[in-house]
């Protein structure tokens, strides 16, 4: 099985991560193959990534368990998210609590070196402490970044690089790190003899995706990121795509996304407090991972780029399933109202209420384990329901936050009249049973228990089992 | 039939029981018209009723707790009181039973409307049983209640 090793560059990159590890964990499949995330972020305590990067960990406990042979039915988990770093980040030397102009060492400069050091970076980037990033400045990112080759990590990383895999590379054109970062790796990627298996990975298949401005940062005199430079940085740094990364087709596919409707996130520089909301451009930026890994590979020594952007069927500011074009509301409907009803169940009283239902008395596996309530205090069952907690965070996230940004709320868990009324815009089918609401869903479980075959773990005969019901109660309640 | 309501028969009465069982005043020939047979065959197929509604129709998630099934079980009670006391009573009241069976010699009543109230409740726990039998025999066929009662 193949790997795509996707490289998330600066704080978009973990946030758009993030929303491939929820589409995943959904059972969306990336055509088979295997995902290796690798975050290039100088912003060690960055929220947004620590976020993904518990994600990804409590995904991979969940997937640890999990068997997938040709007779399972279950996709949630299905894809195998592989961690080769610690923390799935590429470590970058020297920037930790470092000033940039140590960083490049000015003091140690000629006369004529420091007058073009002082001509190319501001006093500002100089005086930059790069332990939170590069604040939106693509010109001191350019010279940090551009150390991947010598990076033991980045050489275990070619070491590992087999044929057949691909490359991804995630990055925002209007911030320091993404900007600077995607052109660097690139070119490494692309030129460099210095690392192992440097031929397969010049003649691999890479895609990338550029996320233009979607969000804008409140105004403060204190930070260094000012939004108001996003549109004129976004251009200049097209312009040397265009120049270094189109016109000698470095690339196999270039996605763009952008959004003229933007939303504004409080002024964070980095570190903890550099939370920003989950957004739909970066839900519609993974979708373009799950579109690289459909396509064919093509011949490496008549590369030309394709350039592919996103556009929805409506100009909606809420964003339902109906808004999305046909392709993407086949390929998200039922897998995320299948998660959702599965973190809906998890999360209510419907796991005590069911205590007396059949599916919860078969034993699996060799240590006979029922899903019952030890069951559901297992590491796993924790993991899961952390994962749920972030999907359902994430969903509510799209869904509120900043008035004027872009919202995506086709799925409402907060409706308490019918379990299952969460699509908006969707009229739910009345069923020929007695049961309803979480009922319906314990007959479904207790329909499906009878075919679960009991040799395997309770972990896999829990999501096979929810899996089975779930996808059943979804073909006939929505009809999609 | 009557020989499973024989072990009652000191509860209901047992000229009550002698005049359903289908004997005549003087007991010298083998009884005809045992009305047991319909009560027996009336309160098995109530009970299966019950039985395969709680587990088969209704088959409810939510009502395959214990409560549950007591519930049906004192709905299968109720229902096979009525029926045997419908029974003796309406005999009782269109004068059907004979008065060798009615009255005894010195003029007291043998079978009074309280003796047929009896009967029902006799009928009501054999019904009972029926259905507790038929529970477990059947109940592993059902998909939400197979682990009701237990």
């Amino acid at each position: 099985m193949n790997k795509i090793y996707l490289f998330g560059i600066g704080g978009t990159g973990s946030r758009v991560i993030k929303s491939l590890t929820m589409l995943l964990a959904s059972g969306i499949e990336c055509n088979d193959k295997r995902i290796v995330p690798i975050i290039i972020d100088p912003d060690d305590a960055g929220a947004d990534m620590t976020r993904t990067v518990d994600l990804m960990n409590n995904y991979m406990a969940v997937r640890s368990k999990l068997n997938f042979d040709s007779k399972t039915e279950n996709k949630f988990f299905k894809t195998e998210i592989i961690q080769q770093f610690q923390n799935f980040r590429l470590p970058l030397n020297n920037t930790r609590d470092v000033k940039f102009k140590k960083y490049i060492d000015i003091s140690s400069m000629s006369n004529s070196n420091k007058a073009l050091s002082n001509i190319l970076f501001s006093q500002q980037n100089l005086e930059s402490n790069m332990k939170e990033g590069f604040k939106g400045n693509p010109n001191v990112g350019s010279v940090v970044l551009n150390q991947f080759q010598e990076s033991i990590e980045f050489r275990e990383f070619a070491n590992n690089f087999e044929q057949g895999d691909e490359i991804f590379i995630i990055s925002s054109i209007f911030g320091g790190t993404g900007a600077s970062g995607f052109p660097l790796l690139l070119k490494t990627l692309r030129s460099s003899t210095k690392i192992p298996n440097y031929k397969l990975i010049q003649n691999a298949r890479i895609g990338a995706i550029t996320v233009l401005p979607y969000f804008g940062v409140t105004t403060n005199d204190d930070s260094e990121i000012n939004s108001s430079s996003f549109i004129s940085k976004a251009k200049s740094a097209l312009s040397y795509y265009e120049r270094n990364i189109s016109d000698v087709n470095s690339v196999d596919f270039l996605y763009y996304i952008s959004d003229d409707i933007r939303g504004q996130y409080e002024n964070h520089e980095g570190g903890v407090l550099q939370k920003n909301e989950a957004h739909v451009i970066e839900l519609l930026s993974a979708l373009a991972i799950i579109d690289f890994a459909s396509t064919k590979a093509s011949d490496s020594e008549h590369r030309r780029t394709i350039h592919k952007e996103y556009g929805l069927n409506d100009n909606a500011s809420q964003i339902i399933f109906e808004n999305l074009g046909p392709a993407t509301q086949d390929l998200l409907q039922k897998p995320l109202v299948r998660f959702s009803l599965l973190g809906k169940y998890m999360k209510s009283d419907c796991l005590k209420k069911s205590n007396t239902q059949p599916w919860k008395d078969k034993n699996f596996g060799q240590d006979k384990t029922k899903l019952n309530s030890e069951f559901f205090n297992t590491q796993f069952f924790n993991n899961i329901q952390q994962v749920l907690t972030e999907y359902q965070l994430w969903l509510s996230e799209m869904k509120h936050g900043d008035s004027s940004k872009r919202k995506f709320s086709p799925i409402n868990l907060e409706t308490k009249a019918d379990f299952f009324d969460i699509v908006v815009g969707k009229n739910i089918k009345k069923l020929r049973k007695l049961s309803s609401g979480e009922a319906l869903f314990d007959n479904y479980l207790n329909k499906y228990i009878g075919s679960i075959k009991n040799h395997q773990n309770a972990e896999h005969c829990f999501t096979e089992l929810f899996y089975k019901a779930l996808n059943e109660i979804v073909d006939k309640k929505y009809k999609f | 039939m009557d020989t499973i309501y024989y072990h009652f028969r000191s509860f209901y009465g047992d000229t009550l029981h002698d005049f359903l069982a289908g004997f005549d005043c003087s007991y010298n020939h083998v009884p005809e018209n045992n009305q047991f047979v319909n009560l027996g065959i009336y309160t098995l197929l109530c009970s299966t009723l019950c039985v395969i509604l709680f587990y088969y129709i209704i088959n409810h998630p939510r009502f395959n707790r214990l409560w549950s099934w007591v519930i049906m079980l004192i709905i299968v009670f109720a229902v096979s009181v009525i029926i045997g006391y419908d029974l003796a009573y309406t005999d009782l009241n269109n004068g059907a039973i004979p008065n060798c069976f009615l009255v005894n010699e010195n003029g007291e009543y043998l079978i009074k409307e309280s003796h047929c109230w009896y009967l029902g409740v006799a009928n009501g726990i054999l019904s009972v049983v029926a259905a507790i039998t038929l529970s477990f025999t059947i109940k592993w066929g059902s998909r939400n209640c197979k682990n009701t009662p237990c």
